[in-house]
This record gives structure tokens, C-alpha cells and sequence, in this order.
């Protein structure tokens, strides 16, 4: 299956956009969750749980999944495969496990959000849930950033799949031209 | 047929700090640390124990 030039160009411009639009979503989000933690104004601190429920519920989880889709559509359609460079299996596996994980975490947002929107939050509610979302986007922040790299630099590196396959294509084409010989 | 490359290097560091961030996440989810633990009852605005 392979895609035409200008759909290959449609489908790689909608992976980066959502790609990257996914890491500056959780950079937000990271950035909303530490001042959540250690912010001293009340308003400000409820103000940063209620944004961090709408743009975990409106934002990233709808980038984390057009991001993995368009990633999926990008590998299969284009001569790269999803399953012959490292580098791509390991985006994948990233952005799969990226995306159950933060599938997870809605929930804790989600009750985060309610409780920032019922009343105020002093500085000790839920001092460990509130960390730990810190925690996490961080982490998701360093994963997606890995993500990024490898899509930029494309290390080299074949999977034995790969590898069999460029075996095929090389007898194939060498059978080819001896025939046309 | 040559035999096919070995696996790279960066290859192996990014499977193996994946895997230890699948187990750290497992073992913090499974003892009740993860993804909120206990999350208290809200209602009304006031907070449950």
C-alpha cells in the first residue's frame, strides 16, 4: 500500500502538527500542574485544575490519538513500513504506551477538576495526586522529546523483518534485470 | 544470505529505560500509589475522608 505523493504530504504534515502539538499540549499541561503545586493564591491554583481538566479532555487526548493514527497511516503507507526500522517501532511503542497512559490518568484530571470547581484547594488537598501529575507530565514530556528526536535524526537500524524484506526486494529486482538482459 | 544486523545499541537503552518505566508504573498502580490511589469523595465542595 503506498500513497500518493500529495496524500503522503497531507498525512505527514497532519503527524507532525499533531505530534508535536501533542508535546507543547503537555508542556502546557506540566507547566499548569507545578504551579498548581506550589502556587499560594487559591484562585490562581483552582484556575490551573480546571484548565488542566479542559485541556487534558479537549486537547491532548484528542492529539495523542490523531497523533498515533496519522503515525500508523504515515508507516504503512509510505516505503518506511511499521515494522522494519527500529526507530519507528520504537515511536510506536511510545506513542501507544503514551496514549494508555494518559487514557489512565483521566482519571485523577478529571477528579482534580471537579474538586477545583466545588471549592477551593488549600495547599495540603490532595498534595499527593497533585504531585504525582507533575510526575507524570514530566515524564511524558522527556518521552514524547524522545519521540521527536528519533523522527528527526531517523538512527539506522533494521529489524530482522526489515532486513528480510530488502532481501526479497534486492533477488527481485536482480531477477528482473536479468530477465530484461 | 548474510545473516541479519544486530540489534543497535540505542536500541537496547531505550527498550530497557521503557521497560523500567512499565514496571515502575505497574508496581505504583498495583500498591495503591498510581494514578490517584485513593482519591477522596467529593461532594458539595467539602472533602471526605
Amino acid at each position: 500500500m503506498t500513497m500518493t505523493p500529495s496524500f503522503r504530504k497531507l498525512a505527514l504534515t497532519a503527524h507532525i502538527t499533531t505530534s508535536v502539538g501533542w508535546f507543547g499540549a503537555v508542556a502546557a499541561f506540566l507547566s499548569l500542574a507545578i504551579i498548581g503545586l506550589i502556587g499560594q493564591d487559591e484562585l490562581t491554583v483552582r484556575a490551573c485544575y480546571l484548565g488542566m481538566g479542559i485541556a487534558a479532555r479537549f486537547v491532548i487526548v484528542p492529539l495523542a490519538i490523531a497523533s498515533l493514527v496519522t503515525g500508523l497511516i504515515q508507516a504503512l503507507g509510505s516505503k518506511w513500513g511499521l515494522f522494519r526500522h527500529y526507530w519507528i517501532v520504537v515511536k510506536l511503542v511510545i506513542a501507544a504506551l503514551a496514549t494508555m497512559v494518559l487514557l489512565l490518568h483521566m482519571q485523577p484530571i478529571n477528579f482534580l477538576s471537579h474538586a477545583a470547581s466545588k471549592a477551593p484547594l488549600s495547599a495540603t488537598d490532595y498534595r499527593d495526586l497533585r504531585f504525582q501529575l507533575v510526575v507524570n507530565a514530566s515524564t511524558a514530556l522527556a518521552i514524547l522529546l524522545v519521540a521527536i528526536v528519533l523522527a528527526v535524526y531517523k538512527p539506522r537500524g533494521v529489524t530482522r523483518y526489515g532486513w528480510r524484506k530488502q532481501q526479497e526486494e534486492r533477488q527481485g529486482s536482480k531477477a528482473s534485470s536479468a530477465q530484461t538482459e | 544470505m548474510t545473516e541479519a544486523p544486530p540489534t543497535p545499541t540505542w536500541v537496547k537503552v531505550i527498550g530497557i529505560v521503557i521497560i523500567v518505566l512499565v514496571i515502575v508504573f505497574g508496581a505504583l498502580h498495583l500498591t495503591g500509589r498510581g494514578l490517584g490511589g485513593h482519591m477522596p469523595h467529593v461532594e458539595n465542595g467539602t472533602q471526605q475522608p
